[in-house]
């Protein structure tokens, strides 16, 4: 019986009036993964948020005590302490906070460039596509930890420059799949038929062409989320990622690889974050590329 | 044609190639023509004939590359199209001449609403009304062409094809231009949609005063709704008058091949005459006649010498050089 009357209303909400952003969230919250996705995604978004407001960073997270070194988990160290003696609970939810600030704004780094470059390749094509192609091919052919490394050791260890890093290894992916997309949508019916009715080709752009490929470069992002925080943490791990003492990820997991075969907690911990997290985004990624295909509106 | 009427869309000498990888391929070879105003011209020919070539130069949207308009004069309202920033293009396309697309599945944004599709015309030609005018504006075309307006705010993908096609109709109807180019508005819909999509084209048509070209390989089509008929072949204009010009008095060949490959609802017995052969490759036109190889009344001239342009009446001109020859007849015009 409820379930019934459930199901009309269900029926009946889908041709009542939703602006597009609501119509997006209506669709994505019918996607169980993608909403468990996005309450991880957002608790550790508050979690970097408020680290400072949870956390003291001079005697919680940087200062040591040795007497404390090496606690198992218990009730007042959740997850132990590490050589130092310093709470691995505390330092990796303050971690987030390094975490996510360099992936974000790696990605931002990327975007920014990657966007609007793959997108004039796909658009104007001829000469500028084929020589910025080319160019973009050389730099992909350098893999991504590598270009990283060296980039850090060109510019010095900084958590800027680990941005600057990270994000310019992922401007060629970034950039080619917006080409690509650019690419199918360019020569569709109704691009021409824009053109037909004197839509400027900025607008046709703007309007009629990014949006249509905004999925597949939205599910790109997120996924490159992820990547960041792999490759940030692969650089921390090999020691060129942000400075000692903060508690960022890769470095947590670097910390205790000397101590796995006694206190192994110090890097199943890291590395369950980074491992939820990412997969976190990509879930999420995935059921906001559904929820925004117009296609699959009812 | 008589100078009191209106031309409200002339095209003259028009040639437009294709250059792909070093071959030439002449879509369109020299074409004229000329729509009056408030008149509907059918522009008839197989596939490959050039006809879509033709209107998409109406509007100087040839694809460059690989499209090259080599040669011609086209004018819209007394403009010069081919001769145009980019700036006045723009101004041009959508309120003085506007395309209806092959399509209607196809030539709707997906991630746009209809509504918001329609209401783009208006405002980028009458920058003078708001969006919420110009949306509203959208709403009433919507329902000009016998959608409800409600459905404004959904997506193409929500409509059936032939309602797809009625907003595109009114997407392109929704500045009020001069000149509509329909390139075959109802190839991509069954015949009760077809129908009524051209019914409803015509009422619009007659309502605006809209002077229309038709692109189709329908006669059918041709018979219900245009007043005027061209018969293009291999990029040229092999006859052209008035519809009872071309379909009862028919003299070029071509048409009459045309005419032969329509079942006949009278003699159901009688077995259908296609035309034989195919159109010859536009990158490799033949020196003569294009149509002489297929050509039951081609003769050795043909091959050799491009048939010129003639008018047998007031409105009627064909191009085939048999008619040099005062006592020539196709067969069509043989039967009482």
């Amino acid at each position: 019986m409820f379930k019934k009357k459930e199901k009309r209303q269900s029926i009946a909400s889908q041709y009542a009036k939703r602006t597009k952003l609501g119509e997006i969230w209506y669709r994505l919250k019918k996607n169980k993964g993608a909403m468990v996705g996005l309450a991880i995604v957002a608790l550790f978004v508050l979690i970097a948020i408020f680290a400072d407001v949870m956390f003291d960073y001079d005697t919680q997270i940087a200062g040591y005590n040795l007497r404390n070194k090496l606690i198992k988990p218990c009730l007042e160290h959740p997850f132990g302490t590490d050589e130092m003696g310093r709470d691995l609970f505390a330092r990796l939810l303050y971690g987030t906070r390094f975490s996510m600030a360099i992936a974000f704004s790696s990605v931002l780094f990327s975007v920014c460039v990657g966007l609007p470059l793959g997108a004039m390749c796909g658009y104007l094509g001829g000469k500028f596509d084929l020589i910025a192609m080319r160019l973009l091919d050389i730099l992909r052919s350098i893999p991504g930890i590598l270009m990283g490394i060296v980039i850090v050791s060109w510019l010095g260890q900084s958590t800027v420059n680990l941005v600057i890093a990270i994000g310019f290894s992922m401007i060629a992916p970034l950039a080619s799949t917006t080409r690509a997309a650019v690419l199918t949508v360019r020569n569709t019916e109704y691009v021409e038929s824009a053109r037909s009715i004197g839509i400027s080709e900025w607008r046709i752009v703007m309007v009629h062409i990014i949006p249509n490929c905004l999925s597949t470069i939205l599910v790109q992002i997120t996924l490159r989320v992820a990547n960041a925080i792999i490759a940030a943490s692969s650089l921390s791990f090999l020691g060129l990622g942000v400075p000692i003492p903060s508690p960022e990820w890769g470095a947590l997991l670097s910390a205790g690889r000397a101590h796995i075969r006694n206190a192994s907690y110090l890097t199943i911990f890291p590395g369950m974050a980074i491992m939820v997290l990412v997969l976190s985004l990509n879930v999420l990624g995935d059921g906001l590329r559904d929820a925004m295909d117009p296609k699959m509106y009812k | 044609m008589s100078n009191e009427k209106e031309i409200v869309l002339s095209i003259k000498d028009l040639v437009v190639h294709y250059e792909v990888d070093g071959d030439v391929i002449k879509a369109v070879n020299g074409m004229t023509i000329q729509l009056e105003k408030g008149r509907t011209l059918g522009l008839v020919g197989e596939t490959g004939a050039g006809k879509t070539t033709t209107a998409l130069a109406a509007l100087n949207l040839v694809p460059d590359p690989p499209g090259i308009i080599k040669n011609g004069e086209i004018q819209i309202c007394g403009k010069d199209v081919l001769h145009m920033s980019q700036k006045e293009l723009e101004m041009v396309r959508g309120y003085d001449i506007a395309m209806i697309f092959q399509d209607p599945m196809t030539s709707l944004n997906p991630v746009l609403t209809v509504g918001f599709q329609i209401a783009e015309s208006i405002r980028i030609h009458e920058p003078e009304l708001n969006s919420k005018q110009a949306y509203e504006r959208a709403l009433d075309m919507l329902e000009l062409v016998g959608i409800d307006r409600h459905r404004g705010s959904e997506y193409p993908h929500q409509f059936s094809g032939g309602m797809k096609q009625r907003v595109v109709i009114a997407i392109a109807l929704a500045c009020n231009p001069h000149v509509l180019v329909a390139d075959e508005p109802t190839t991509a819909l069954d015949v009760t949609i077809q129908a009524q999509v051209l019914d409803m084209m015509n009422n619009l048509k007659n309502k605006f005063g809209t002077s229309t070209i038709i692109i189709t390989h329908a006669l059918g089509i041709v018979a219900d709704i245009c007043d005027d008929v061209a018969v293009m072949y291999a990029g040229r204009i092999i006859e052209q008058g008035t519809l009872d010009d071309v379909f009862n008095r028919t003299r070029h060949p071509y048409t009459e091949g045309l005419f032969n490959s329509l079942p006949n609802i009278k003699d159901r017995k009688a077995e259908l005459k296609p035309i034989p052969g195919l159109m010859p490759d536009p990158a490799n036109l033949p020196e003569g006649c294009a149509f002489a190889d297929r050509c039951s009344y081609a003769t050795d001239v043909c091959r050799t010498k491009q048939p010129e342009q003639r008018m047998i009446s007031g409105t009627h001109m064909v191009a085939c050089t048999a008619y040099d020859d005062p006592n020539f007849m196709i067969e069509r015009s043989r039967k009482p």
